[in-house]
């Protein structure tokens, strides 16, 4: 099985265009929620929308084709952080989805696709639109930053 | 808000902007999700905001409600026709999109339901890995009943929406009920693409409370059935029956015999009253002694079956006369 790990950042609103390198939320930024999956079963601040999520091994796991939202609220500006690792045969979207709504999922808010279409592209969906194509892939084997 | 600009970051690489007027939240809005197709597992999420707020909302997130799923097919009259259908059981396959199919749920007892999530697995068919596979499944071409007692199913108005192109969801309504449909209204046409194992292939949302209790009707006719002196079902039952009870055979004619009296204290019991009483009376049924019902009763049993004259019943009730 072919294994990689990566960290990926989100940020959206209010983030320096001009910055070319990402050293963290810095100042302003105030941590609202984390979650470690140091336990058996997702639990109540997660739902599943679509796919069979489970936690094994302290993370996050789900097989294919699978969304799953945080239930709480987050306003202001809004800066999502995590690691993720594909884990599947084959490779497609460690994405992530802000100001989205309970229960909805790639088009219902702002997707940060990250090694979509089969790992051909990533992308920026505002509520379905895309509005942005980059080069960025999962690349297998790397390790975690 | 701190201006409108979506970053994309990557290892700590900015790898793209976009800036964009009216990206703020939008009612309802305001929680982050986790995406993957190909598989993938995450850790150590963290979200932080800048001039804003976090919470959790009051009112309990709606919770996956276990049922047992299966398919109805060619069911041309979703309000009426009772479940389960076939292909009952974990891992078995089927599409939605054909046939005029109903998924049928069990929700094992009333829930207040309010969310169905749909989807198909681009796994299990790859000539259909295409972009489009929930096409067919749109708020013409679907619809959902749902049922307290499997007899009358009363049509649901819902929001369809799709989150990504293998998941629809219904949502925008409430029901209490234990069986649900999702019903899809095929075109003859229709190339289905739509497919998945039953139990991943649906699922159920609602609030966590407990099933509300069931509340059991005495019918009077059925406590004249068993406990008055009015006929009712006379004849016996034979073990072998249990295995025999397919359509067309002599199990179903028993079943029916035995209905009303099932339903109120469930086949099995029905079957051990009259092993109890064949044990009591001596008699000697068809089958095997091996039969753990036979053996447990030190019922002796025949080989063979007996002859019997021509239009008799296989047995008689001793408590009729006659026999």
């Amino acid at each position: 099985m072919r294994v990689i790990r990566l960290t990926v950042l989100f940020a959206a609103v209010g983030w320096s265009l001009a910055a070319a390198a990402d050293d963290g939320p810095g100042e302003g930024w105030t941590l609202q929620f984390s979650d470690d999956f140091e336990r058996p079963g997702v639990g109540g601040d997660w739902q599943a929308v679509g796919g069979d999520w489970q936690i094994s091994d302290g993370m996050l796991r789900a097989d294919a084709a699978a969304t799953i939202v945080c239930i709480w609220r987050f306003a202001g500006s809004v800066r999502l952080e995590f690691d993720a690792v594909a884990t599947g045969g084959g490779i497609c979207d460690l994405s992530a989805i802000l100001d989205t709504v309970p229960g909805g999922g790639v088009d219902d808010g702002l997707f940060f696709g990250f090694g979509s279409e089969h790992n051909t592209a990533s992308k920026l969906l505002v509520r379905g639109r895309e509005v942005r194509r980059h080069e960025a892939r999962i690349v297998p084997g790397r390790p975690p930053a | 808000m701190d201006g409108e600009t979506l970053t994309h970051i990557i290892d700590g690489e900015v790898i793209t902007t976009w800036q964009e007027d009216g990206l703020s939240a939008a009612p309802g809005h305001g929680t982050i999700g986790l995406y993957t197709y190909g598989g993938g597992a995450f850790d150590n999420v963290r979200v932080f905001t800048r001039d804003g707020s976090a919470w959790r909302p009051a009112s309990p997130a709606l919770a996956l409600i276990p049922c047992e799923v299966s398919v109805i097919e060619a069911d041309t009259g979703p309000g009426s026709t009772p479940g389960p259908g076939r292909f009952a059981g974990q891992g078995t396959h089927a599409a939605l999109d054909w046939n005029n199919r109903s998924l049928f749920l069990d929700l094992g007892g009333e829930r207040t339901v309010s969310r169905i999530v749909l989807r198909c697995d681009p796994a299990v068919s790859p000539a259909r890995r295409d972009e489009t596979s929930n096409r067919s499944l749109t708020a013409a071409t679907l619809e959902l009943y749902s049922s307290t007692d499997n007899a009358a199913f009363a049509r649901e108005t819902f929001r369809l929406t799709m989150p990504d192109d293998r998941t629809v969801v219904l949502d925008g309504f409430q029901t209490d009920a234990r069986y649900l449909k999702v019903h899809h209204v095929t075109a003859p046409d229709t190339s289905y693409a739509f497919i998945n194992a039953l139990d991943r292939m649906v699922q159920a949302f609602g609030s966590m409370a407990a099933p509300k209790a069931f509340v059991l009707g005495l019918e009077d006719p059925l406590f004249e059935e068993l406990f008055s002196d009015t006929p009712a079902s006379t004849q016996f039952l034979s073990y072998s029956n249990k295995y025999e009870g397919r359509a067309g055979e002599g199990g179903e004619q028993f079943r029916r015999l035995f209905r009303a009296s099932a339903k109120r204290f469930g086949v099995r019991y029905v079957w051990e009253e009259q092993l109890d009483f064949a044990a009591a009376h001596g008699f000697i049924p068809y089958g095997s002694m091996a039969e753990p019902a036979y053996r447990e009763r030190g019922i002796a049993t025949w080989a063979h079956p007996t002859a019997r004259p021509r239009g008799m019943p296989a047995s008689r009730s001793p408590s009729r006369r006659g026999t």
